[in-house]
């Protein structure tokens, strides 16, 4: 039906499926599909954190309560369930977070559209996630660089926290997700195509270097 | 269509990229960790040695040189010309010594009149024994002449023997002097060739006559003062020649020679005895490498993994994940290492190669610790499995 969001259908094509949505505000079935979203990242996560339960049961905080083995092997389970809850609920504050921050720019779409759009950039994002998992458990730690990204490379060569996450931001993923956002608010918003594409831009952009920075300063490379 | 071929193109950068990112994996799997990538390296315990580069120059391992010894006498005659070969026992020249030859000459002539004396009394002794036994035994006169030619017998008996002994005592002196002469004749001790023959009345400094061994070949070097100190007979030396550009052969410092002045320095000429097979030929001129053992049982780290922050050393160890910065005071380098003199135990590890973007206590992913870390639980299962 015209104005359905379709999860599948919006990650390939994008300016056909949002073009319903500056003609129909119908929303219909969208909370079931978000669901979905929330239960597959939930299942993402919790694998993830069990794969790496090695690397987070490695920190000298968890270290310093001398578990014993029984208690350890608990904690990794322990590990899949809370990853279970925080993949339920990382999904509506970030959809929520991302809306909130677009929506000063694109006030004509609203809060609700912008939610289902960045809900559907969120699902390029778990296969994003699906994908780095077997490298997760390859190297026992929820923290790795996309295969797809230039991140990889720059962690190679470098040892340059800003230089590593500006390229590691740069992945296949991000384009896609840059692409389904700039041609989502094409399509729901009445703003131009330019005043759009410089909207994004500058938000994506603006994510990049908070991260790249946020990673500098994690590894004592840039002070306050 | 224009779609189709953005879509393959993008495709193929996708691809490329996984791939690209894959082989990197194969090679670093740390560099897909978000946190710091870092290499650990372990100290090691080595011998410190230092390389000694000495010119040398390939000469026979045998050189006997003959100077004149005037207590044997005048060089009378020379036995051999430049070039000729000789074995162990060719007679090179010969000393001349009149006086040895005037004694060896009277003590001839007294070993002849001794043997005439000796011969005579033996005649003597049978006459006079004829004369004995010619007299008639009826003879009153008999008695007496027999006891008369008894006695003469006896005396001639008496010098005969003496004769005899005195004959032999000469005898003795004559096989001395003639071992004596039989020294003047100077031999070879080497299979080899005649290196020069100096004839006349040549100076003392120089050698009569020279040869040099044609079976082997041994290198001399010289060391300066500094250098000889840390060598030791007995050292394992390699061999080049840039005659063979990229090949060692090995030999042994086999002695050093005694010290001599050079611009009022002391040089230390030794030799090195080549070990097995080898192409040089006397007169090449070669390069001896010597590395001498100069600090036993030092730890040691990559020289790369050695960080300076105002003048002070320190390195990188990581602890619980966690980078640790440990003051550290160098010593020797040797090629690739660096020796600790304190700081770390050779039981450490140290980040290998170290970038100004590390910071302490900051998190870092090792891709050699963590297998460490693995083995160790395991090892640590395994036992309480073994214990229950």
């Amino acid at each position: 039906m015209p104005g359905e969001v379709h999860l599948l259908k919006s990650l390939v094509k994008p300016r056909e499926q949002f073009g319903y949505f500056r003609r129909f505000n119908q929303t219909e079935g969208f909370f079931l599909r978000f669901l979905m979203i929330c239960i597959v990242s939930a299942l993402i996560t919790a694998i993830s954190y069990f794969l790496s339960a090695d690397h987070l049961l490695d920190m000298p905080i968890v270290k310093d309560v001398h578990l014993s083995e029984t208690k350890m092997e608990a904690s990794e389970y322990l590990l899949f369930v809370a990853g279970l809850i925080i993949g339920l609920v990382k999904p509506v504050i970030a959809v929520a977070f991302m809306a909130i921050v677009f929506l000063p720019f694109f006030r004509d779409v609203g809060f609700k559209k912008l939610f289902i759009l960045q809900s559907v950039v969120y699902s390029v994002f778990l296969i994003s996630a699906v994908l780095k998992l077997p490298f997760q458990g390859l190297l026992n730690t929820d923290e790795v660089w996309s295969p797809f990204s230039l991140g990889v490379a720059a962690n190679y060569f470098s040892n340059n926290a800003f230089l590593i996450s500006m390229l590691a931001f740069l992945s296949v993923f991000t384009i896609w997700a840059f692409y389904l956002t700039y041609a989502g608010l094409k399509q729901a918003s009445y703003k131009s195509k330019t005043y759009v594409f410089a909207a994004v831009s500058l938000l994506y952009i603006g994510f990049m270097l908070l991260s790249s920075l946020t990673h500098a300063l994690q590894y004592g490379q840039l002070t306050l | 269509m224009r779609k189709r071929i953005l879509m393959t193109g993008l495709a193929v950068f996708v691809l490329l990229l996984l791939a690209f990112n894959i082989w990197i994996f194969s090679k670093d799997k740390g560099a897909f960790a978000r946190a710091q990538n870092v290499h650990l390296a372990p100290a090691r315990v080595m011998d410190i040695k230092r390389t000694i580069v000495a010119e040398g120059a390939v000469v026979p391992s045998e050189n006997e040189k003959f100077f004149v010894q005037e207590k044997l006498g005048y060089v009378k005659e020379i036995a051999v010309r430049e070039g000729d070969e000789v074995t162990p026992g060719t007679v090179l020249f010969v000393y001349g010594n009149a006086e040895l030859d005037d004694k060896i000459a009277e003590l001839q002539q007294r070993k002849e009149e001794y043997t005439v004396k000796e011969k005579h009394y033996q005649e003597m002794q049978t006459e006079l024994q004829s004369q004995a036994d010619a007299l008639p035994a009826d003879d009153p006169n008999s008695v007496k002449k027999q006891a008369d030619l008894e006695k003469e017998q006896s005396e001639a008996a008496m010098k005969s023997e003496l004769a005899t002994t005195r004959a032999a005592a000469v005898d003795t002196q004559l096989t001395q002097l003639n071992e004596e002469k039989e020294n003047l004749s100077i031999k070879s001790n080497t299979t080899g060739v005649v290196k020069s023959v100096i004839q006349g009345a040549p100076d003392t400094d120089l050698p009569v006559v020279e040869v040099v061994s044609t079976d082997d070949v041994q290198v001399n070097g010289e060391l300066a003062e500094k250098d000889s100190m840390l060598v030791q007979t007995g050292e394992k030396a390699s061999i080049s020649s840039p005659a063979l550009p990229g090949k060692k052969w090995k030999g042994t410092l086999a002695e050093f020679q005694q010290a001599k002045k050079v611009k009022e320095k002391a040089i230390f000429p030794f030799t090195v005895k080549l070990d097995g097979e080898h192409p040089f030929k006397t007169g090449q001129a070669v390069k001896i490498e010597l590395k001498p053992v100069i600090k036993e049982d030092a730890v040691v780290i990559p020289k790369t993994a050695l960080m300076k922050e105002k003048q002070k050393s320190f390195v990188y160890t990581v602890e619980k994940g966690y980078l640790k910065k440990v003051p550290v005071k160098p010593g020797l380098k040797y090629g690739s290492w660096i020796e600790i003199k304190s700081g770390i135990k050779y039981t450490s590890s140290v980040v290998s190669n170290p970038t100004p973007y590390l910071t302490e206590n900051t998190e870092v992913f090792t891709y050699e610790t963590k297998k460490a870390d693995t083995k160790e639980k395991n090892s640590v299962q395994s036992t309480k499995k073994d214990a229950q």
